[in-house]
């Protein structure tokens, strides 16, 4: 049973989940797991913490599965979950913006950067880019993380973060732009720039 | 073009959501503007960047702890769909069949009513039949006259 809806769209499986077959959630869970837990993860770099707050969003959506109103914005409304428990954690903890780059999990996705010859370089830059984004205001990175790293559209991201079209547009900016500053040494650009 | 707006629009170029036209005149000032052209290389090679950050993994128990949480929030779990379609279904059932009985009960004739119409129909086909209204007639005579 779960193995033929394994390929079914979430509003199909959520269905299916309303109507009892509660068991078919684990289908939610292995689908969006490892990109829910990423993104919180870069929001709040504690693995652990960052994990029971995956899993607190997880068992959140499917106790509320019940009231959500449109089964096809599941995932939008899962990293709405996700992201409101990050915000009340940040509020619970007030914590210096300090990068634990001790803490980096081991068991990470070898890089897709252009050249694998670079390994040393491209960790140091990819250590300096995860230093870049603790430093940003919270609401810039949650925006360039959603979107750059998530691949959600402006209009999933307004939702997600509960602001206008336009804002989400000017934080994405903004974020970039910060980014680029920080980390303006150490990526390419021009030669001739001056 | 001057250079902000020139790098308003490097960010919808690199998401591909800029115009045609747009895109001429943009490109037009990335070539004259070695500024700009390092802010657009440079904000497109972030982008790469962040799209190809390491994904952390979950512990291998993930799963199994969720479905532990669940189980133990079960209690004050909102039920499913059906289960409430279901508990409204007897609920309307169930006010039905009470409202039923009631008016049931009220709608009956009682042994008064009965008795009253018993008389009525009585006394109606006495008064039909000449026979029996003479006989009754001359009853109610001699029990007056008593």
């Amino acid at each position: 049973m779960k193995g033929d809806l394994s390929q079914e769209p979430d509003h199909v499986i959520v269905e299916r989940i309303r109507e009892g077959e509660e068991e078919v959630f684990d289908i939610l869970i292995a689908r969006y797991k490892d990109s829910l837990f990423k993104f919180i993860y870069y929001n709040l770099p504690q693995r652990e913490e960052a994990e029971d707050i995956a899993q607190e969003s997880f068992l959140k959506a499917f106790l509320a599965l019940p009231r959500l109103r449109n089964p096809r914005r599941f995932k939008t409304w899962l990293f709405s979950i996700a992201l409101n428990l990050v915000r009340d954690h940040k509020r619970e903890f007030k914590r210096k913006p300090s990068l634990p780059l001790e803490d980096l999990p081991g068991n990470l996705e070898p890089t897709a950067l252009d050249d694998p010859s670079d390994d040393v370089e491209n960790e140091d830059l990819l250590k300096r880019v995860r230093e870049g984004i603790e430093r940003l205001p919270s609401k810039l990175r949650e925006v360039l993380i959603l979107y750059d790293m998530q691949g959600f559209s402006y209009e999933e991201i307004a939702s997600i973060v509960h602001c206008p079209l336009g804002t989400v547009k000017s934080r994405l900016f903004k974020a970039r732009q910060m980014l680029r500053e920080m980390l303006s040494p150490y990526i390419e650009g021009d030669e001739d720039e001056l | 073009m001057n250079c902000k707006k020139a790098r308003l629009l490097s960010m919808k170029l690199m998401d591909n959501q800029l115009e045609s036209k747009a895109k001429e005149l943009l490109l037009s000032h990335l070539s004259s503007c070695p500024r700009c052209r390092n802010f657009y290389k440079q904000t497109l090679q972030l982008k790469s960047i962040l799209s190809h950050l390491p994904s952390p993994k979950v512990s291998p128990f993930f799963q199994e702890r969720v479905r532990a949480k669940i189980r133990a929030k079960e209690g004050i779990r909102i039920p499913s769909l059906r289960f409430r379609v279901a508990k409204a279904v007897a609920t309307v059932f169930l006010v039905i069949v009470v409202i039923t009985s009631i008016w049931v009960t009220l709608r009956r004739p009682k042994e008064e009513d009965f008795l009253n119409n018993y008389v009525t129909q009585h006394i109606y086909y006495t008064m039909q039949n000449p026979f029996m209204r003479e006989d009754a007639m001359l009853r109610m005579v001699l029990i007056s006259e008593k």
